[in-house]
């Protein structure tokens, strides 16, 4: 028992810390918590929970990660991501936006260079999944509008649009690990991936584009018009085709209502 | 002139969208999302293992973090540089 009460806002930051670390809890937090001679396996059960569910919640959020990695090794991953970046909203619904980073920086994994960029693809996923919903852009809205004022107008993509661009077969190292039956080989050598993870409607969609689609969508998400936003899709893919691209995704929930 | 050039491309890829893409049309089913099925999340509050002390028996590994044993998928993953970026 002590005499004098820490201030909250420390007694909670010495909390964290413990909580965060490896090491047995340090003596300045111990005074603070009940003796009963078993405080120390106590505050141990505590943060064990703390390190496994949050771990648990990251496993949930990167299963292709997990499965290209197998268990042990993620959840050496998962607990060494939990003490460096802990949650920092109630929900962990959201939980592990820096993974990708996390996983980049790890020299072990150097030899596993398209990781990252699988892991902010499982993010966009959920983030798609969850983000807002959004009345769709329709023909009537478009057909008023006079023709020649079409090139200065600001798309707006859907909320839950992510653009993902990687120099690694992402998309085809995705899907060869939707099932547990993995017994396909994906090659390096097959090339980069161009991805939009988008939510229209209830399904979230993962689709394969090609550079100048993608770089279309960037450019418009950043609020270029639709000729400027063009003009950057042709410089980089010169085959990039307006005609094909809108006919395909301009009313289909890609675009808000204006 | 390269202006007009892509606005008559723009309003002509309009245009071409207006008269071929299938007709939006809500549908309820469609619009349904799941909540809960598909991805759930989890809240520190959820019930079930872990939230008592039955989570203590998945003991996390401390002391050998980085003697990553890569038993999964990764390999097969084959070929590339890894100088490639």
């Amino acid at each position: 028992m002590t005499s004098t009460m820490k201030p909250l806002s420390e007694l909670q930051q010495l909390f964290c810390d413990g909580l965060r670390s490896s090491e047995p809890p340090a003596q300045a937090l111990l005074e603070e918590i009940v003796d009963d001679g078993l405080q120390v396996q106590r505050f141990n059960v505590y943060r064990n929970n703390f390190i496994v569910l949050n771990g648990d919640a990251l496993a949930d959020m990167y299963p292709v990660i997990k499965q290209l990695l197998g268990d042990e090794a993620f959840r050496m991953l998962a607990t060494a991501y939990v003490r460096e970046y802990p949650p920092m909203d109630r929900a962990l619904l959201l939980y592990g936006e820096r993974f990708a980073e996390f996983l980049a920086a790890v020299p072990e994994l150097s030899g596993l260079p398209y990781l990252s960029d699988v892991a902010r693809l499982e993010y966009a996923w959920t983030a798609a999944y969850h983000a807002d919903d959004a009345a769709p852009l329709e023909q009537r809205q478009i057909a008023k509008l006079p023709s020649d004022e079409l090139d200065h107008l600001r798309l707006r993509p859907h909320p839950s649009m992510r653009c993902i661009g990687s120099v690694y077969p992402i998309y085809r190292i995705w899907s060869a690990n939707q099932s547990n039956r993995v017994d396909e080989t994906v090659s390096l050598d097959e090339g980069g991936s161009q991805i939009v993870v988008i939510r229209p409607k209830a399904e979230v969609e993962i689709r394969e584009m090609t550079p100048g689609a993608l770089t279309f969508l960037q450019r418009l998400a950043s609020a270029d018009t639709i000729a400027e936003a063009y003009s950057h899709a042709a410089e980089t893919e010169p085959e990039f085709d307006l005609n094909t691209f809108f006919t395909r995704y301009l009313f289909d929930g890609t675009f808000c209502a204006l | 002139m390269k202006k007009t050039t892509t606005s008559a491309i723009v309003a002509g890829a309009i245009t071409s969208a207006l008269a071929l893409s299938p007709m939006s049309v809500a549908n309820a089913a469609d619009t349904e999302k799941c909540y809960g099925v598909a991805k759930a999340g989890k809240n520190d509050c959820a019930a079930g293992p872990g939230t008592s002390c039955a989570g203590t028996s998945t003991v996390d590994a401390q002391g050998n973090a980085w003697m990553l044993v890569l038993k999964g998928t990764c390999e097969k993953i084959v070929g590339g540089s890894l100088e490639a970026k």
